[in-house]
């Protein structure tokens, strides 16, 4: 605990980020993947009690409200299924103990009462475990909600800011729980979202290159909280984290190998599709990108996941189709990654913690659950050892875990 | 609804006795042990909300995510949800949807037409729902690993749907749930074609509420103020209405008395009524209901 903005934490707060077959965007194809147990409830369960086991903080549902797409149909080759996180955590919360359930849910497309009703009730089910991850949602949405036109950002913002308090007074007029009401949790990071985060934000998911900009970004965002007038440890950061936990170089190279082959070409293909919103079937991967194009249509259809000039702007002079694709496939994931045995993970997130750049992480694992339970039998034990996270849980809320007050 | 009235229940083509469900109207933290209660009981159904509801209740008692917590502390119960229609359809599609799925099945809602709105507005969010639940075709996920098709895109298909008051393009980012639709019922005053259970007051039951249920099955609502005492006294109470052909199942106010459900079956049985459907396969299965078929399969393009 530190009044200063810039201090760190003691011990680490850990998230996982319940993916459906896991974080890689071809473990639905995994050896080890069931892909029809992704619809049931069992699935979430077992995955659940794996992270409670490891004595997480929470579990963190994502959220989008458009199916994937590419080349004007579903994107067939992923898994693509969103189910409702909120039905899911109130789910979970009949069956689990102890471990916070936290899932995203729309500022924009859901009216306040709606929020306030849900993430009360559940909270209550649960005994004080609930989280709401509050999102603004992407453009791909609108096509499903009205006349099609997505609000643009300024204005999403504000109406996040005028929900959220509705929410809040909604809340403070029901009955509460044993932790007082939900915790507010926000992604985002642009000057908008900085100020929405120091003004409620009580956990951070948070994305960063490296660990300067981890510490930047923490040591502001406590200020800021503390411009506010609030306690700068009433706000977590965590940003989003990747292990490919191996002890050997060999192992490390053949788990990469693996996770390398289960996307096949025409994935390749589809993912293609689905960022530049252009038809690569008939195309050589050895030819340049017909840029040209691709800058005709490149806007014409929102895709979850957001900008696709973003992704534009990631091909390199003298890329051909194939040499940006292999980069892409051969990437884990868009947030930090570490390989290495279970000590150098735990090096890697210690170094994080006691920098002040973080508080902790929201951890995707490869494959579910077989990554995550190679890192809460071999990682886990390691942070414990150093002191670094808990040996078990001290209460029964995810306020209690977080190290937030409790909010009457 | 234009059927005629038969005045006896459409029971008897059902082959099985009366639809008996339990509505959990008691404080949140009874839910699980009411709800557990019923399903011991071989009741076949419990009710979250209040399907008479003409305001708000109070903040902190979702009906959905009531009865989304009741999958995972019973095992076979069909788990009813009121939902009103002042939340969007792709987002009621998709929770409902999505509850069938994890349930395998279990899902039924009340779909009620918030206060004050208009019944031309009603009508369209429900169709809204309903195509998007047809928007992927029961064959679309194919989870073909080998050669990496995880659905076939062809079975997935926009509803475009650009009404008076809703403009969804759709496909649903959930496949279709595994009872087709889920069972849908509708209080007597909103009903429309496609109910597959009628709900009226136990106190309105007559050639009247039987012609407005159409094809439905007609459920007759025993709220809390039915002066009985004893279990024994409510089954035959509901025997009686049974037998008359007055409707063809009950939901029963939990108000009523919890304690008092275990003995409405044995009453009924008491009487020679075959109560409680199959505990095996889906909600509709048990309740003796087709799955709908969808009107998107076999077209071609998205």
């Amino acid at each position: 605990m530190s009044a200063d903005p810039a201090g760190p934490g003691d011990q680490l707060h850990l998230g996982f980020w319940m993916l459906t077959s896991g974080g890689h965007v071809g473990s639905w194809r995994h050896p080890a993947t069931q892909p029809e147990r992704l619809l049931s409830i069992e699935h979430y369960l077992e995955t659940t009690r794996i992270a409670a086991r490891g004595k997480f903080d929470m579990v963190f549902f994502e959220d989008t409200l458009a199916a994937r797409e590419r080349n004007g149909g579903v994107f067939g080759e992923v898994s693509i299924n969103s189910l409702d996180p909120l039905v899911q955590i109130a789910a979970l919360a009949g069956a689990t103990r102890d471990i916070g359930l936290a899932a995203s849910f729309s500022t924009t497309y859901h009216t306040p009462r709606v929020l306030a009703d849900k993430f009360a009730t559940i909270d209550r089910l649960s005994g004080g475990r609930a989280g709401w991850n509050m999102v603004t949602s992407g453009a791909a949405a609108g096509r499903n909600f009205g006349n099609g036109e997505h609000p643009e950002h300024a204005i999403r913002y504000a109406m996040a800011h005028e929900t959220v308090d509705t929410v809040r007074q909604f809340w403070r007029e029901g009955p509460g729980s044993p932790q007082g009401r939900p915790v507010l949790i926000q992604a985002g990071m642009s000057q908008w979202g900085l100020d929405f985060a120091a003004s409620y934000g009580e956990a951070i998911f948070a994305a960063f290159r490296d660990i300067e900009g981890g510490r930047a970004f923490r040591t502001g965002l406590r200020a800021a909280a503390m411009e506010k007038g609030r306690a700068p440890d009433a706000v977590k950061v965590l940003p989003g984290f990747m292990p490919l936990i191996g002890s050997t170089s060999a192992e490390i190279a053949e788990k990469k190998a693996v996770y390398r082959e289960l996307i096949l070409p025409n994935m390749v293909r589809g993912i293609l599709g689905e960022r530049f919103n252009f038809d690569f079937t008939d195309y050589d991967l050895g030819q340049p990108f017909p840029l040209d194009q691709i800058m005709d249509g490149l806007e014409d259809r929102p895709m979850i996941g957001g900008d696709r000039a973003r992704f534009v702007k990631e091909i390199q002079p003298g890329d051909t189709i194939g040499t940006y694709a292999e980069r892409m496939a051969n990437k884990l994931s868009g947030h930090l990654t570490c390989e290495g045995g279970p000590e150098a993970i735990a090096d890697f997130m210690q170094a994080w913690l006691q920098a002040g750049a973080c508080d902790g992480f929201i951890m995707q694992a490869l494959q579910i659950p077989v990554e995550l339970e190679l890192f809460v039998d071999q990682v886990v034990p390691v942070l414990q050892r150093r002191g670094l996270f808990r040996t078990d849980y001290a209460g029964s809320t995810l306020r209690g875990h977080l190290g937030l007050e409790t909010v009457g | 609804m234009t059927t005629s009235a038969s005045g006896a229940g459409t029971s008897g083509q059902l082959g099985r006795g009366p639809i008996i469900g339990l509505r959990l109207n008691g404080p949140i933290e009874r839910v699980g042990e009411d709800a557990a209660l019923a399903e011991r009981a071989g009741l076949d159904f419990v009710l979250l909300g209040d399907p008479a509801g003409s305001v708000e209740g109070p903040v902190g008692a979702d009906p959905l995510s009531l009865a989304a917590f009741l999958m995972t502390t019973t095992q076979r119960i069909g788990l009813v949800a009121c939902v009103a229609d002042d939340w969007a359809p792709f987002n009621v599609a998709r929770a409902l949807a999505s509850f069938d799925l994890l349930s395998g099945g279990r899902c039924g809602w009340v779909a009620l037409r918030a206060p004050g709105a208009e019944p031309a507005r009603s009508e369209e969010h429900l169709d809204v729902v309903l195509q998007l639940f047809d928007s992927w075709e029961d064959e679309a996920l194919v989870f073909d690993k080998e050669a990496a098709v995880f659905a076939d895109r062809t079975k997935v298909h926009r509803i475009r749907h650009a009404g008076a008051f809703y403009t969804v393009d759709g496909p649903l980012n959930a496949p279709r749930p595994p009872q087709g639709w889920p069972v849908l019922v509708q209080p007597v005053s909103t009903a429309g074609a496609a109910a597959d259970i009628v709900l009226a007051d136990f106190a309105d039951l007559g050639d009247e509420t039987r012609r407005r249920a159409g094809d439905a099955r007609l459920v007759a609502h025993a709220r809390s103020d039915l002066a009985v005492e004893t279990g024994a006294a409510l089954g035959a109470r509901l025997a009686d209405a049974w037998l008359a052909g007055l409707c063809d199942g009950f939901l029963v106010d939990a108000a009523v008395g919890p304690r008092l459900a275990p003995d409405i079956i044995p009453a009924l049985e008491a009487r020679g009524i075959v109560a409680a459907g199959s505990a095996a396969g889906d909600l509709r299965t048990r309740l003796g209901l087709s799955r709908p078929a969808n009107r998107f399969a076999g077209q071609v393009g998205p």
